[in-house]
């Protein structure tokens, strides 16, 4: 909620509306989530359901999210369109390739789908975050919010999929629930900041931030 | 395998974000020239100010007696600082039993013991 505050008072609120959408969802299913763990305990199949399933939503609006750092991006190449029609096909396509690995298994079929459709969204979020870092230095994009947007987004992704990834490699560490701890916080504090501390005007050069480029 | 692939993958893109992350907040500051006075405290002399000169820089920034706003701003650099030293000896230790990792570290720019 904080972000969204901070995105109003910077007046960015319109101009990056699908990051404040998906921080108000996200405070929205946050507080969804408390209810149905106090109602059904957490343990629950319920809350089991709510979780994975409300995760999978927020992994969805995230993804819309990173298409509009995309937009922003690329905007002067008029290439809006072709973006969102992109990014409804690797929607498509990630439902598709996630159902086809849950196909198997029937009984728990709603919720492994649920699951694995957020995991393979984090890794293509991350995957997709990294050719956007690509895209700013090679058009040499100099705006400061939106290379830190950027950033913090491929640090959130990045970290859920690698978590996600060890949890499959060592299910007992606990490791990745931390991560997922950290994450929760990391992501309003890191485009909080970025509204709140940095103006609409300042500029980077994005030599000075890419790593082995000093 | 394809599982190992993307923990892999997941934390060299990890790395880099952060450490650019990182240097984009701190990017700013380090434009800043710094005054010739300073320059002659801390026997700074090339246009070019590396990392090894962080430890006299923050010995001059602790003799101020009012860091004011700048606090926070140092400890965060004063952190970053940390984790990068962290990184280096990490790397230095594996070294050794797994190149991989170093090349990782190469990748996304951070220094290794080996230089």
């Amino acid at each position: 909620m904080g972000v969204v505050v901070c995105a109003i008072w910077a007046r960015s609120f319109l101009r990056f509306f699908p990051l404040n959408f998906y921080m108000l969802v996200a405070t929205l299913f946050t507080a969804a989530r408390f209810f149905t763990m106090v109602q059904y305990g957490v343990r629950s199949s319920q809350y089991y359901y709510f979780y994975f399933y409300s995760d999978a939503l927020l992994t969805i609006c995230l993804f819309f999210a990173l298409m509009c750092l995309f937009s922003h991006v690329f905007q002067e190449m008029g290439a809006r369109i072709y973006i969102r029609i992109g990014a409804i096909l690797v929607i498509g396509l990630i439902s598709a390739v996630s159902y086809g690995m849950v196909r198997q298994a029937q009984d728990k079929m709603v919720t492994h789908f649920a699951a694995e459709l957020s995991q393979n969204l984090y890794f293509v979020g991350a995957v997709l975050s990294y050719v956007l870092w690509v895209a700013i230095r090679k058009l040499r994009e100099t705006r400061t919010q939106l290379i830190q947007l950027v950033l913090a987004l491929g640090v959130y992704f990045s970290a859920f999929a690698a978590s996600y990834a060890q949890s499959v490699l060592y299910p007992n560490s606990l490791v990745w629930r931390l991560v997922s701890y950290a994450m929760a916080i990391w992501l309003p504090l890191a485009w909080g900041y970025t509204f709140l501390r940095i103006p609409e005007g300042a500029r980077l050069t994005t030599a000075r931030v890419a790593l082995g480029s000093r | 395998m394809i599982t190992a692939l993307i923990f892999g993958l997941s934390i060299v893109a990890l790395l880099q974000f952060f450490v650019s992350y990182c240097r984009s907040l701190i990017a700013a500051t380090g434009a800043l020239p710094l005054s010739q006075q300073v320059r002659e405290v801390t026997g700074i002399r090339d246009g070019e100010i590396s990392g090894a000169e962080f430890a006299r820089l923050l010995q001059l920034a602790r003799l101020c007696p009012e860091p004011g706003k700048d606090r926070s701003s140092i400890a965060a650099v004063r952190g970053y600082y940390k984790l990068l030293s962290v990184a280096r000896a990490v790397s230095g230790r594996c070294f050794r039993d797994a190149p991989i990792l170093r090349l990782s570290l190469l990748t996304a720019g951070l220094p290794t013991a080996a230089g």
